[in-house]
């Protein structure tokens, strides 16, 4: 089986009028947006979301989702381990997600959850709905 | 401590850029050794959510778009502004519609909502000609909830 990876660069950068911002200091720098599909077995997927699942990024992910769901995997991990912000939109797709595979008995799962997941894991208090794993051999066992 | 003053010119990047720019202020500052670290992660979503409605919805009137972010240490708690050259739209109105509407794990409609949540007195008002000011706290040592419909 084979890995997917979806990239997505925002255009190009100009930062100006800057009052606070020491020059001296790492330039400000516009990263790569990619998530990558790791196939387990039939039914199961490892989802590493890379550095952001935001509104720039969640119809993407939710293109892809679709994608491997149509092609009968139920069981999703997401993992968080490098993931630096998940906004409402974000999180919005992964609502969709398990909306679509909760028919299927399938999972959504989170592993390795970063710190600035967390926050927003708390403030919607999802952990209600997606278990978390401390790592993705945990969960992937877990399913 | 320092404050955090940047004005951005370019939508297109504004999101990450806004917030490395938070990065490198507490890593200038360590301001999160004062207000906890939970509350600058708490401060980076409600100015990303903002940040993510301007760039999705806001209308700039055909004018080159300007969006000024200022944070400031105020005991155990942050204040921030954002200003932005843009028409404006009706906050309250919006809020309360979008709890209204609020769905069974929600796909959209979350963003303001989560802002309301994270933040203490939260104001949106007109400053001027197509000039509006967000302006809100967030505190340490808090707990905040975004009750979402499960």
């Amino acid at each position: 089986m084979v890995s997917v990876t979806i990239t997505t660069r925002p255009s190009a950068n100009r930062l100006v009028d800057t009052t606070m911002h020491n020059p001296k200091e790492t330039p400000l720098t516009t990263p790569v947006m990619s998530f990558t599909v790791q196939p387990c077995n039939d039914e199961t997927v490892i989802v590493h979301v890379g550095k952001a699942l935001d509104f720039r990024n969640a119809a993407d992910f939710k293109a892809v989702c679709l994608e491997q769901v149509q092609a009968g995997i139920r069981n999703f991990v997401l993992d968080f381990s490098d993931t630096g912000i998940l906004d409402s939109t974000g999180l919005g797709s992964i609502f969709s997600l398990y909306r679509q595979v909760s028919p299927l008995k399938g999972q959504v799962v989170f592993a390795a959850v970063s710190r600035p997941v967390q926050v927003v894991v708390q403030l919607t208090r999802t952990y209600k709905v997606f278990r978390q794993f401390p790592t993705v051999e945990a969960a992937r066992d877990a399913l | 401590m320092a404050s955090l003053r940047h004005c951005f010119r370019d939508l297109d990047n504004i999101t990450d850029q806004v917030r490395e720019l938070l990065d490198q202020w507490n890593a200038r500052t360590r301001i999160a050794d004062s207000i906890g670290d939970e509350t600058l992660e708490l401060l980076k979503v409600a100015v990303h959510e903002w940040i993510a409605n301007l760039v999705q919805h806001a209308n700039f009137n055909g004018q080159p778009p300007q969006v000024t972010v200022t944070a400031t240490p105020n005991g155990r708690r942050v204040e921030c502004t954002i200003e932005d050259n843009s028409v404006g739209f009706d906050l309250d109105a919006q809020l309360a519609n979008c709890a209204e509407i609020l769905e069974s794990y929600p796909e959209r409609g979350m963003g303001l909502l989560m802002l309301q949540a994270c933040t203490e007195e939260l104001q949106y008002a007109s400053v001027g000609e197509h000039r509006q000011r967000l302006h809100f706290y967030i505190p340490a040592d808090q707990d905040p909830w975004l009750k979402i419909p499960f």
